[in-house]
């Protein structure tokens, strides 16, 4: 069962998710159609991109999609971002959203392969600048 | 020759045909050809988790031939397995694997 039915059903009880869960999602989550405000692509010195897109309703995240490479550690770092930020306003998403606060969330990366953490959080930061750039223009 | 093993299926994979056949010849210096690297797959990982006897053996005949061993990132995470491994084994993908065996590319790659 999963979390959401969990609490629909009034249990309020549900497991943690799990890294496999975070793939899971994500890799479901890149096929879905790109969203209105599309951010810079990032890459990292190993040729692995991230890209963030976002729909805003007000000044609020109401949803939020990516594409990265198919590396699985950096789709659940996307995923993770991409769930943590959604409901939020800009700047609360960009304090959220740090390379450690995403690394520290899945202790069970090997510390190798925790450099996606860093290039997940930089595309979501870099789609967050493209609006807040297009906001002041 | 050189040669790379991918542990692909399970069954008695790994427990017979590593654990009795590839890696007692291995530890006695008999194997015939020269294994520069074992990929696993799937449930095949567990043999690569601290403690695991089989493993520890791999790991030590591994260290002393230069043997890469890598398991599959996917698998070790939906078995919650990737911070358990033994010490310098590495988790990835194809191009992880691929990166890895590229200054020790094998000849030969055999699916087990």
């Amino acid at each position: 069962m999963s979390d959401e039915r969990c609490k629909g059903n009034g249990c309020n009880v549900g497991r943690l998710p799990t890294m496999s869960d975070y793939i899971d999602r994500g890799l479901r989550r890149i096929r879905r159609p790109i969203l209105p405000i599309v951010g810079a692509p990032c890459q990292d010195d190993e040729g692995r991109f991230a890209r963030f897109s976002l729909r805003l309703e007000g000044e609020i995240i109401t949803e939020v999609g990516f594409q990265s490479s198919p590396c699985v550690t950096l789709v659940a770092y996307c995923e993770l971002a991409a769930q943590w930020v959604t409901g939020h306003t800009l700047p609360a998403a960009a304090r959220r959203v740090g390379p450690f606060d995403l690394s520290l969330e899945l202790p069970q990366v090997p510390a190798v392969k925790r450099d996606r953490a860093l290039l997940a959080s930089r595309a979501l930061f870099a789609t967050i600048l493209e609006v807040t750039k297009e906001a002041h223009a | 020759m050189k040669v790379a093993y991918l542990f692909a299926t399970q069954g008695h994979t790994v427990s017979y045909v590593l654990a009795k056949m590839i890696l007692p010849q291995l530890e006695e210096n008999r194997h015939g050809v020269d294994v520069v690297g074992m990929f696993f797959f799937q449930d095949n990982n567990y043999v690569l988790v601290k403690g695991n006897p089989i493993g520890e053996r791999l790991h030590a005949v591994a260290k002393g031939k230069n043997i890469l061993l890598m398991g599959c990132d996917q698998c070790c995470y939906e078995r919650e397995i990737a911070d358990t491994l033994l010490d310098g084994v590495p988790i990835g993908c194809f191009p992880d694997l691929y990166g890895a065996l590229a200054t020790n590319m094998p000849d030969q790659i055999i699916t087990l």
